[in-house]
């Protein structure tokens, strides 16, 4: 056997001086050589030579000493702590499945048409091409103005931000063209200018009833235009 | 293991019966291998998190026991090394396990009177301090070896590394615990 060897078989060994639990630490052997816990080869090398009978002593005392330690009591605010972590990491995982489950969006037809003839063009570029469904070239100055309101405001108003956005765009198009809705998509990849658009989508709704439209962006309609496209002024 | 039961009623069935079961195991492996009792606390929550996320993934190729000490010992290693930048613990702390939040154990109080008991304390604390200078690999061995009593084939599932690595680290860990320990050993007067 080589040193390392009687080592490592001198650390196994050490097992016999250990007891299931820490409590028993009464129990633990002070003050005796206890060669009786190594194998007979490793303990006929030890009596030979002082050297390791010495490194022997010294590892069991290590043992030992690490053996008196206490076993802690386990403080009463883990049961409260993990029942909340608990409980916190279900809901989460409930609400997760929740947003799973949610019914893709479809999207309308002649979205696809608009977004293929508008891909990859600046904006104003691109409002050029579109014939009578031409976009006003302020309307980009209106939807950067609107960015910049929301971004210095800050405040929640119940509508996602490209919702804010496409009724910018619609009040501008509803103003030109009569009670039409100009729907556009800001590219999210684009930064946070709102001058940085590299492509836009447009969807035209007619609201041909004020009553039957969607009350929010009529709400939002009528604000922006003091009333007058809301239907409560009267039908425009 | 019917482990899989909603917790929106509370705290019951098969997940309070393993928490009880383990509990004990759990802390006191955070507790010695983290050092201190707030940190404990942090890790075994972690572990008990973790430990209700991902039991249907436990696959029963090890001891189930063991994929727990793994998971105890990983979250108070990381732990730890998440707030290493954060002040060390004084000595007056670690001298102070009841300051700490750890109770003292006075079982033995009433035999061995409050001064003998006063030195046990300070000794243990010593002790707990030199375990905690050693690596974190190191310092999980040894807990897992002399506070847990875990063989080596126990400890190499646990930490994932083979009879070898563990019999290694486990010769360098008392090297290292020679330097640490001996002098708090010869200061009490410890054979």
């Amino acid at each position: 056997m080589n040193r390392q060897s009687i080592r490592d078989a001198m650390i196994e060994s050490l097992s016999g001086v250990t007891t299931r639990h820490a409590s028993e630490s009464a129990d633990v052997d002070h003050g005796t050589d206890r060669l009786e816990l190594l194998p007979q080869a490793v303990r006929e090398h030890l009596i030979e030579n002082e050297a390791l009978h010495q490194e022997w002593r010294q590892l069991l005392r290590q043992a030992r000493a690490i053996r008196t330690l206490s076993r802690v009591p386990v403080p009463s605010d883990l049961d409260g702590r993990v029942v909340a972590s608990l409980q916190a990491g279900y809901r989460q995982g409930r609400v997760a499945e929740q947003v799973q489950t949610l019914p893709a969006e479809r999207a309308p037809r002649e979205l696809d048409l608009l977004v293929r003839r508008l891909a990859n063009q600046p904006f104003t570029e691109a409002s050029d091409d579109r014939g009578d469904l031409k976009a006003p070239t302020t309307l980009d100055r209106l939807v950067a103005v609107r960015v910049n309101a929301e971004r210095s405001a800050r405040r929640p108003n119940g509508l996602p931000r490209a919702s804010r956005l496409m009724v910018a765009a619609a009040l501008l198009v509803a103003t030109s063209l009569g009670l039409v809705r100009l729907l556009g998509e800001r590219d999210a990849t684009n930064g946070t200018e709102g001058l940085e658009v590299a492509s836009f989508s447009f969807r035209m709704i007619r609201i041909e009833d004020p009553a039957l439209a969607d009350p929010d962006l009529l709400n939002l309609l009528g604000g922006m235009s003091g009333g007058m496209l809301d239907g409560r002024e009267g039908s425009r | 293991m019917a482990c899989q039961e909603s917790p929106d009623r509370g705290f019951d069935g098969a997940f309070r019966d393993l928490y009880e079961q383990y509990k004990d195991r759990v802390y006191n492996v955070c507790y010695r291998t983290t050092g201190n009792a707030a940190d404990a606390l942090d890790a075994s929550q972690e572990t008990f998190g973790i430990l209700f996320r991902k039991v249907s993934a436990f696959r029963f190729e090890s001891k189930f026991s063991s994929w727990v000490y793994r998971i105890a010992v990983n979250a108070s290693i990381d732990l730890k090394r998440r707030s290493a930048a954060r002040p060390a613990a004084s000595l007056d702390r670690l001298r102070s396990p009841s300051e700490d939040g750890a109770p003292i154990d006075f079982k033995d109080e009433g035999v061995e009177g409050p001064e003998a008991a006063a030195a046990r304390h300070e000794l243990q604390a010593e002790i707990q301090e030199a375990i905690t200078r050693l690596s974190p690999k190191m310092r999980a061995i040894t807990v897992l070896r002399y506070n847990e009593s875990l063989s080596y084939e126990e400890i190499a599932e646990c930490l994932g590394t083979s009879l070898g690595t563990v019999k290694s680290r486990l010769s360098r860990a008392h090297a290292a615990l020679d330097r640490e320990l001996t002098p708090v050993l010869d200061r009490h007067h410890l054979r």
